[in-house]
């Protein structure tokens, strides 16, 4: 925990690098959402299953 | 303020991402073995209107059906190897429970990337239950790219999109919120009559699902059962399923006409054109004596499953007499044939029979069974559509895989019917 804060701290210092962590992050929010989106299943049907007998 | 930078530099490398992939799996849609996708039985492909408009031969046509794609897979007597390396490349259109509605629906929504302005369409006896289409079913195997494409078919009547929009408003009764959508989709593209607000949502909506469908048809293009499916086509591995005995029995019938599955190599060489389709026939009898050897004549696996369920299935449909007689898929496959007739497709109608042998266990009356095919032909009639007859098959051995789906021979009939379909000008 304390070496996070310290990482934070230092981040303070650096804000081309915060900036650049931020961008990133926000980034790969939104990727997941998109790619989540894409391949996920949407349909709201109820479930329907395939019967031989 | 920094934060909000962060956030605009990140959306924008965002859409560059996303456009990027727009322009990478535009092409991919288009699946390089083309041939191989069409015959590739898949419930998914059928929902998915870039699939299947991307990957349309113009060697073919769509031939819609329902579960008998599914089983047979791996013989030699399924359109995917029957029709590999033919001149024939037909688009297979369905799975189990997809009925005459949702094929009217989609052969509205990519007729018009269709070259040879024919259809097929194979009939289950059992689409004909009083009940018809079963909601749940079709709301699974529904597709709201094909709806929205059939809706803004400009060549389709008002008469045709308002049963289409009746009939598909009361089976999605299951599905509220797709339901919804579908009554927008009414508005927007058809009627013409909602806002600019409403418009825009719906257009947004669908490049969504377009983009979607892209993203889905390049994943559904390198499945592995896509790979597989290609690979059984290319080898001709296929009728080692139903033994190696039987295989190797075949063996000396299927190459003196050129028909070697067994042999490994490639279908395209076993036919240049046209499937030999008496070699099929003459194997299918083979193998059919060595393994289709059961009260039913079906296969024996199949039979092996059925037998502990048959002393509850024994005249249980004695009192059927109006079995498959009535319901509304009768008005569905009228509608499949309007929307042919109203877009200028030449439809056939491929009449499969049932297992005599197991329906007669069953006490099905025959002559419910004859007044269904009496009646599928007066559908038929009406509207001037071709009919590939088979209900005089009902005891044709091997003609089943199981009580109602094509098997060896059943497979064989039906293939040469869609083919001789094909080649007529």
């Amino acid at each position: 925990m304390k070496a996070f804060m310290n990482f934070i701290k230092k981040l303070d210092e650096r804000p081309r690098l915060q900036f650049a962590l931020q961008t990133l992050g926000f980034y790969a929010l939104m990727m997941i959402l998109f790619l989540y989106f894409m391949s996920a299943n949407l349909s709201s049907a109820p479930k329907f299953v395939y019967s031989q007998f | 303020m920094r934060r909000v930078k962060a956030f605009l530099t990140a959306l924008v490398l965002f859409l560059l991402t996303v456009g990027g992939c727009h322009l990478y799996i535009r092409d991919k849609a288009v699946i390089e073995d083309r041939a191989s996708f069409g015959t590739f039985p898949s419930e998914e492909k059928g929902k998915l209107r870039v699939a299947l408009t991307e990957n349309l031969s113009e060697q073919g046509f769509p031939v819609f059906g329902s579960s008998e794609f599914q089983h047979g897979t791996d013989t030699p007597y399924h359109p995917a190897q029957v029709f590999a390396g033919s001149d024939f490349e037909p688009m297979l259109i369905g799975a189990g429970y997809y009925q005459s509605l949702s094929h009217a629906v989609t052969l509205a929504s990519i007729e018009e990337d269709m070259e040879i302005r024919k259809a097929v369409l194979i009939l289950s006896p059992q689409w004909f239950r009083k009940t018809g289409v079963v909601d749940q079913a079709y709301a699974s195997r529904f597709s709201e790219t094909h709806y929205a494409a059939a809706m803004a078919n400009g060549a389709l009547s008002d008469e045709t999109k308002q049963y289409i929009s009746d009939r598909t408003q009361k089976l999605l009764g299951v599905d509220e919120k797709t339901q919804k959508r579908v009554r927008r989709y009414d508005e927007v593209l058809w009627k013409k009559t909602g806002g600019w607000l409403e418009s825009v949502r719906l257009q947004g909506w669908s490049t969504f699902l377009h983009e979607k469908e892209l993203f889905e048809t390049m994943l559904l293009g390198r499945s592995k059962e896509l790979r597989t499916a290609q690979e059984r086509r290319v080898a001709g591995e296929t009728a080692a399923r139903d033994g190696e005995d039987a295989a190797q029995s075949g063996e000396d019938t299927a190459q003196s006409s050129g028909n070697t599955m067994q042999s490994g190599e490639t279908a395209a060489q076993n036919y240049p054109a046209a499937p030999d389709w008496n070699a099929l026939l003459a194997l299918a009898e083979e193998q059919g004596e060595v393994y289709n050897q059961n009260p039913f004549y079906m296969n024996d696996d199949y039979y092996k499953r059925l037998e502990p369920h048959l002393p509850a299935k024994k005249d249980m449909n004695s009192d059927a007499v109006k079995g498959y007689q009535t319901g509304p898929e009768f008005d569905d496959l009228a509608c499949f044939l309007q929307v042919c007739r109203e877009l200028d497709i030449e439809p056939m109608l491929v009449i499969v029979p049932v297992n005599g042998y197991y329906y007669d266990f069953t006490g099905f009356p025959k002559e419910a069974r004859q007044k269904y095919y009496e009646k599928v032909r007066g559908v038929a009639g009406e509207y001037g559509a071709r009919i590939a007859d088979f209900s005089d098959q009902e005891y044709t051995k091997y003609f089943f895989e199981d009580r109602v789906h094509l098997g060896k021979k059943g497979w064989v009939m039906v293939n040469e019917s869609i083919y001789e379909f094909y080649k007529e000008a």
